[in-house]
């Protein structure tokens, strides 16, 4: 016998009252009300037609955040990553039958290591970060990332505590541009010591004038750094804003 | 819509569970829909929501003919609950394969990764959306979408930012909802 959790159907007038459509949206519901509204779902045509083509809207909104983060971003470590995970996801007996292969090969392990430094050029190094700014792309859609918001129009002294979601693919950055200035920007981030931890040049801000930058969820360890962004104007940069904020490990997680 | 709405639920139940194949016809046509919106909600991946559905329904099923659901009142909690706990079994079954240090489950896929569909899905979703975002002439709208479903600011904040009264917010939200959905009526819905 399957013992039923004791929740009863949201009653409508409540629903609409309480906004639980859009909250529910959102993810802003406590579990039991979602429970409870997942389950007013099932006997309620109208809250369900809602939440269907609000649902729809939403996987729609971060598809375009994700491609424009993709084009505006250090992607090219997110798709490196796609070697070393499907290495990582081979056997033992794989893994062996693939060592066997390199020594057989060169080609493999100079490919393999190229891969490895490009994770370590995006992780540790600095001043190759730097240099890797452009174009990048990733290897296919990426549905699994966290969206970190930054108000660029606080000042450095105002700084933001965030928390990467180590189990998410990567972590979107969103700078919120005060005002559009420019057609193309210039962002740098640097760490608590001032080193460049990368730069993106000529990144155009999307529809809702934000700069996405996507980041592999292990590229920023705990620690204060700053975001400046420059405009990029006919005569050189003009400084834009700048954010400050400081990594911290979510112990929840 | 059919929804349970309006219906007997502990005689759906009772037809169900004496084996009557119309009754299940009636299940499926009436919590089918809803089945399918929670399956995409909990996966996030199409093709493995549709996976999660069909499980579902299927095991609701077999679990109603042995009369295993104790109070037939409360079918809707039973599915959604019976669609939750299959799409944590699902998530952790990927998982693991994906992980297991042995040469046993080869080719599992990263759970992570979207499927070969969800990407089609992902990217046309996308183009489909950027269109009917350029074509969204209420500046303030855009903003809205995106700092409520995308950046996921709270709604305080939001006034404050856009310089809206809070007691407008969800109108303002509906509103611009209902503008962007009225694009796509025109614009986006085959045929």
């Amino acid at each position: 016998m399957i013992a039923m959790p004791k929740v009863h159907l949201l009653e409508h007038p409540r629903v609409d009252d309480e906004k639980i459509v859009d909250r529910y949206l959102a993810g802003r519901l406590s579990p039991e009300d979602e429970a409870r509204f997942e389950e007013h779902l099932f006997a309620c045509a109208d809250c369900l037609e809602q939440v269907e083509w609000g649902d729809a809207l939403r996987r729609g909104l971060r598809a375009v955040a994700a491609e424009d983060a993709a084009r505006t971003s250090v992607a090219r470590g997110l798709a490196s990553l796609g070697l070393v995970a499907w290495l990582r996801s081979r056997g033992p007996a794989q893994r062996l039958a693939l060592a066997g292969l390199a020594v057989a090969m060169a080609v493999l392990p100079a490919a393999f290591w190229w891969q490895r430094a490009e994770l370590s050029r995006l992780r540790e190094a600095p001043q190759h970060i730097a240099a890797s700014s452009g174009a990048g792309g990733l290897a296919g859609p990426m549905g699994d990332f966290q969206v970190i918001s930054l108000g660029v129009v606080r000042g450095a002294s105002d700084t933001v505590e965030i928390r990467p979601d180590p189990t998410k693919q990567a972590a979107l950055l969103s700078l919120e541009l005060p005002a559009v200035t420019a057609a193309q920007y210039r962002v740098t981030l640097l760490d608590a010591a001032g080193e460049i931890r990368w730069r993106g040049d000529d990144l155009e801000p999307n529809l809702y004038e934000t700069l996405l930058i996507a980041l592999p969820s292990s590229f920023l360890k705990p620690g204060s750094y700053r975001i400046t962004i420059e405009g990029r104007t006919a005569t050189g940069a003009e400084p834009a804003g700048e954010v400050a904020f400081r990594v911290v490990r979510d112990f929840s997680r | 819509m059919s929804t349970l709405g309006g219906t007997d639920v502990a005689e759906l139940v009772r037809r169900i569970a004496a084996g009557e194949a119309r009754a299940e016809d009636e299940l499926v046509e009436r919590c089918g829909r809803t089945l399918r919106f929670l399956a995409r909600r909990f996966t996030r991946d199409e093709a493995d929501a549709e996976d999660l559905y069909q499980e579902t329904m299927m095991l609701a099923i077999e679990k109603i003919r042995r009369h295993e659901l104790r109070e037939p009142e409360r079918l809707a909690g039973f599915l959604r609950s019976l669609a939750k706990n299959l799409s944590i079994r699902q998530y952790r079954r990927r998982h693991y394969a994906a992980e297991r240090p042995s040469g046993e489950l080869p080719d599992a896929p990263d759970p992570r990764r979207p499927t070969p569909l969800g990407g089609l899905l992902h990217r046309e979703r996308a183009r489909i959306t950027r269109l009917l975002l350029s074509e969204l002439h209420v500046r303030r709208d855009r903003e809205l979408l995106f700092r409520y479903y995308i950046a996921e600011h709270s709604s305080a904040q939001i006034c404050t930012e856009l310089d809206l009264k809070t007691e407008h917010f969800y109108r303002v939200l509906h509103r611009a909802r209902q503008r962007y959905r009225r694009l796509w009526e025109q614009r986006a819905r085959p045929g």
